[in-house]
């Protein structure tokens, strides 16, 4: 890439700005504050919390498919006194419209545009703070309502009554309220959940959009920024597209029952012996308008992560990119194609067979673009000097479960074998593959990449090489084993799966998946430990520990207040790794062409920790 | 080739299925086979892909890992390939053409409805299928309280089945009177979402006889996991027997008070007289304690209300009319010995509950 000619090479305003110095208190400082790193580290402790909320559920729900209606010892008797310890189906319902509510809403959204977003993307392209700091507080704390909402939902009326509709919450049977046992006021309180959410990351792209378009260094041209920040400046563009319509329909869903209208109820509905009042409204209304946000959504959860990972892969494998722009372009493009999709979830809707060939087609190209960004991940390994580093086993491991998540959505975009295994455990398995292999793996190496730099310390290398075996193996072992289920024919959502002769075979099957779920569980609190450890026992790193390109490697860590002492000026792109004109592997892009020359490099960084990686 | 080899077989033992299970064993519909061809195709490709692109990766990773500290990259390492990018563009764009067509002739055979075929009208509602046959005459449906699911026979005896003949296209019509349900047949590789407030449709056709498992798997509620139905394909003979069965409504109906209020509520009587008491506007007299009593005509005579009144009113309703209402009604829809009974039991037992 050529040098910068945009300004001056001589001119650094050093020393104006140096005096940062912080004169908040500690409420002004950490709790209500305005600065996009902690209020990042505010949406990274939550997500942590809910993290280990929703995994507690998954635990349970695998415990009822492996033991269906057996007494669950110590554990039955304190939650289901009233049913000897057997889990009652009303409890069942709950838990997986909680666990998928939980991990999409609370966790895995948050935790990479809310976390990773307000981290990186000010740190990247030389800002001091986000461009609208106030509203960035504002989109944190309207979580606040929205984790209050979800909580009563459990608790409030019960155990046995929390919302159970699923989490995508199909009318009628959300609409109703006396359509399910958990139906009653646990909906609405998950629905107004589900609102507050969809605000606050409303706020949050409108915020990452304008930061990214106004607030960019001087020489920080678009395709000078790293790849992480153009993988969540396009989440931003289609979440704020995608979400003002699930809000809506949030909105409408709510209206349907709380003051009678009837966007999604039909006429003359007999439910539990009563009729509704609905007229004429269509369920499948519902279906379309859900989509429309949730199918955008699965790439709202997973571009940021492969942005994570382009940059984890790239800077450990000290090698550029391969084909930066192309891996700019596929994301458009999975952007663009993401918003045309939606229509392959209701293959078995109804829906007029000509329309649904049609989200046949959108549906395979994507995976076209997917496939060159595998394709790059692999060209980006090759020839490089691979630090077998913890960030770099998730992204290696990001890669590899991405694959199969991709490829089994092969299997599901080919409308009749997606009849097939539509609602089965195929299903389970391959969106497991996407968000807990892809999603979850991403934010583990976005983790343990950044974490010098969030927290000014490593992390133990040791513990998150066992806690990524540990996953890797766990996680293979208990989605792999789904997709088994599902071909085979067993439906999701079922609280007993023993009902028939025809899925008695497959109990043991299901007794091993939850034994590996319950070894993924487990190496959770390995990850946790390690990283709650290493904020008191961590070697402490210093700015630049992986001799990494981008700009958040100038700032000192952990990143102070105002992130630079002088605005930084863009000389290069970001992944200028093993560049011919450098002394070193790596070439920062805020270097100016005469510093290099007498640039020593690793004059500020403390040792890397790693020594070589795993093999 | 081993799954394929193993899926045939379903009688191996489980516990080596389950691993090499891919799709159920039994291939009963039209398009199965294409399903399953499609699914294996797919399938293979995908395997295929994932082996050599997980085999590049850990060569990679093995290759090119940092061996000693301070190395350096090769610095005419690629960073970029126009060839190859345009390869790994277009080679999987030309793969998933097959994969386009083979899947969209399936489905176009999947939900056009074949023309002459066996209409069956299905109903879901929290947690029971119900199956109604001869435009709605003879209906099939199961209590589920009856069901002791401890109990394999009595999961098959008591759970509603649906009767289909072998080797004849099939065509259900299908609706909902709650919430969302869907209709799986796994062996079918056929299902569709049963929606309320509209009909949806879905055809088969089963080449052998048997009895086979039907979910729901469109999530409806916390027992969402039983409601369940079984699939009889008969013979044409034993079908025939079937359909005279549930057609008859002495076997639906031995009760003839039960008999006579089915038939007043779905042969049109409803529409004209109340069981209130009081006369419906432009419409007949009540029926309400109207058994027994002396009732009076138009030209001045008078009549009991017995077995022969009623009869005769339903197949000739001009030979007598009622003072005050008019030659309004044309012809009864009743006609059999059966029906006749029912409908003066249905109206003689409105007298004792009247006296309750």
């Amino acid at each position: 890439m050529t040098t910068l000619v945009t300004s001056e090479e001589t001119y650094r305003p050093a020393g104006e700005h140096h005096a940062h110095v912080d004169k908040r208190g500690f409420i002004s400082k950490y709790v209500f504050s305005t600065d996009h790193k902690i209020i990042a580290m505010q949406f990274y402790f939550s997500s942590l919390v809910w993290l280990f909320v929703g995994g507690l559920l998954a635990m349970l729900i695998r415990i009822q498919l492996a033991w269906p209606w057996e007494r669950i010892p110590w554990l039955g008797e304190k939650l289901f006194a009233s049913t000897a310890g057997q889990m009652p189906p009303e409890f069942y319902t709950m838990l997986f419209t909680m666990h998928g509510t939980v991990m999409i809403f609370l966790v895995i959204i948050p935790w990479l545009l809310g976390a990773f977003g307000n981290f990186l993307i000010p740190l990247q392209i030389g800002a001091p703070d986000m461009a609208f700091p106030r509203l960035n507080m504002l989109s944190y704390w309207l979580m606040w309502p929205a984790f209050f909402f979800f909580a009563s939902s459990f608790v409030l009326q019960g155990l046995n009554n929390g919302p159970a509709a699923g989490w995508t919450s199909y009318p009628p049977l959300s609409a109703v309220p006396s359509a399910a046992p958990g139906s009653g006021p646990a909906q609405t309180y998950w629905i107004l959940g589900v609102t507050f959410v969809g605000i606050s990351s409303m706020m949050g792209s409108i915020n990452y959009m304008t930061t990214v378009i106004n607030c960019r260094a001087p020489g920080m041209t678009f395709f000078r920024m790293p790849l992480s920040t153009w993988a969540l400046f396009i989440t931003a563009i289609l979440q704020a597209f995608a979400l003002p319509v699930l809000t809506a329909a949030g909105l409408m869903l709510l209206a349907d029952r709380v003051i009678g209208s009837s966007f999604f109820v039909p006429e003359d509905l007999w439910i539990n012996g009563e009729q509704t009042k609905g007229v004429g409204g269509s369920p499948l209304l519902w279906q379309h308008l859900f989509w429309f946000y949730s199918h955008p959504a699965v790439y709202i959860m997973i571009l940021p992560a492969m942005g994570i990972v382009s940059e984890v892969i790239a800077t450990h494998s000290r090698k550029p990119v391969f084909g930066y722009r192309p891996m700019v372009y596929s994301m458009i493009s999975i952007c663009a194609l993401g918003f045309i999709v939606w229509g392959h979830h209701m293959y078995t809707s109804g829906m007029n067979p000509v329309l649904g060939t049609a989200f046949v087609v959108s549906t395979v190209l994507i995976s076209v673009p997917s496939a060159i960004k595998t394709f790059n991940w692999l060209g980006t390994m090759v020839g490089g000097t691979i630090y077998l580093t913890t960030p770099m086993l998730h992204a290696v491991g990001f890669v590899s479960l991405f694959i199969i998540g991709g490829l089994g959505g092969i299997f599901l975009a080919v409308t009749p074998i997606d009849v097939q295994v539509h609602d089965t455990y195929f299903i389970v398995g391959h969106f497991h593959y996407v968000l807990a292999g892809g999603s979850l793996f991403g934010i583990f190496a976005g983790v343990t990449h950044w974490y010098p730099k969030m927290f000014g310390r490593m992390m133990s290398e040791f513990w998150g090489k066992v806690h990524f075996a540990m996953t890797f193996f766990f996680m293979n072992g208990t989605f792999l084993a789904m997709h088994q289920l599902g071909a085979a024919g067993m439906p999701r959502r079922i609280a007993d799966p023993t009902q028939y002769e025809f899925l008695l075979h497959l109990i043991p099957l299901n007794k091993f998946i939850t034994f590996m779920a319950f070894g993924m569980g487990l190496a959770q609190t390995i990850f946790l430990i390690n990283l709650l450890g290493s904020l008191v026992l961590g070697k402490r790193s210093g700015r630049n520990p992986w001799h990494a390109n981008s700009l958040e490697w100038l700032a000192s860590s952990p990143a102070p207040h105002g992130n630079f002492e002088s605005v930084p000026l863009v000389y290069r792109g970001p992944h200028e790794f093993s560049s011919p004109e450098s002394p070193a592997d790596y070439l920062p892009q805020w270097l100016s062409p005469a510093e290099v020359k007498h640039w020593r490099p690793g004059e500020d960084d403390s040792p890397v920790s790693n020594k070589g990686g795993l093999l | 080739m081993l799954p394929i080899l193993l899926a045939s077989d379903s009688n191996t033992d489980p516990w080596l299925n389950w691993f090499w299970y891919q799709m159920p064993p039994q291939q009963l519909s039209p398009f199965a086979k294409g399903v399953d061809a499609t699914y294996y195709f797919i399938y293979y490709v995908c395997v295929f892909f994932f082996v050599a692109i997980m085999a590049a990766m850990t060569y990679f990773c093995i290759r090119y890992r940092r061996k000693h500290p301070g190395e350096m990259v090769d610095k005419n390492a690629p960073t970029h390939s126009s060839f190859l990018e345009a390869a790994w563009s277009i080679i999987p764009s030309i793969l998933v053409v097959p994969m386009f067509y083979w899947g969209f002739t399936d489905f176009m055979d999947m939900r056009s409805m074949p023309d002459g075929a066996y209409n069956i009208g299905v109903t879901g509602q929290k947690w029971n299928w119900t199956f109604s046959y001869g435009n709605g005459k003879g209906i099939v449906g199961g209590k589920l309280e009856n069901v002791d699911w401890h109990d394999k026979k009595s999961i098959i005896r008591d759970l509603p089945a649906m009767h289909v003949p072998v080797n004849t296209d099939i065509v259900l019509t299908m609706n909902s009177k709650d919430v969302l349900h869907s209709f799986y047949i796994p062996v079918f590789r056929t299902k569709q979402d049963v929606v309320p407030g509209r009909y949806t449709k879905l055809w088969f056709r089963a080449d052998r006889t048997g009895q086979y498992d039907i979910f729901c798997t469109e999530y409806c509620g916390d027992k969402h996991s039983e409601m369940l139905a079984q699939l009889v394909v008969d013979t044409q003979e034993d079908f025939d027997k079937f359909y005279n069965r549930v057609t008859n409504l002495v076997i639906l109906f031995p009760d003839p008070v039960k008999r006579g209020e089915y038939l007043f509520n779905t042969r049109g009587c409803s529409q004209c007289h109340s069981l209130d008491g009081s006369p419906k506007a432009n419409g007949g007299p009540s029926f309400l304690g109207a058994w027994g009593t002396e009732v009076s005509f138009e030209d001045g005579t008078s009549a009991k209300m017995d077995e022969n009144y009623i009869r005769e009113s339903v197949v000739n309703p001009q030979a007598k009319i009622r003072k005050g209402f008019g030659k309004i009604m044309s012809v009864g829809l009743l006609s059999k010995d059966e029906e006749f009974e029912g409908i003066i039991a249905f109206i003689r037992d409105l007298n004792e509950k009247a006296k309750k």
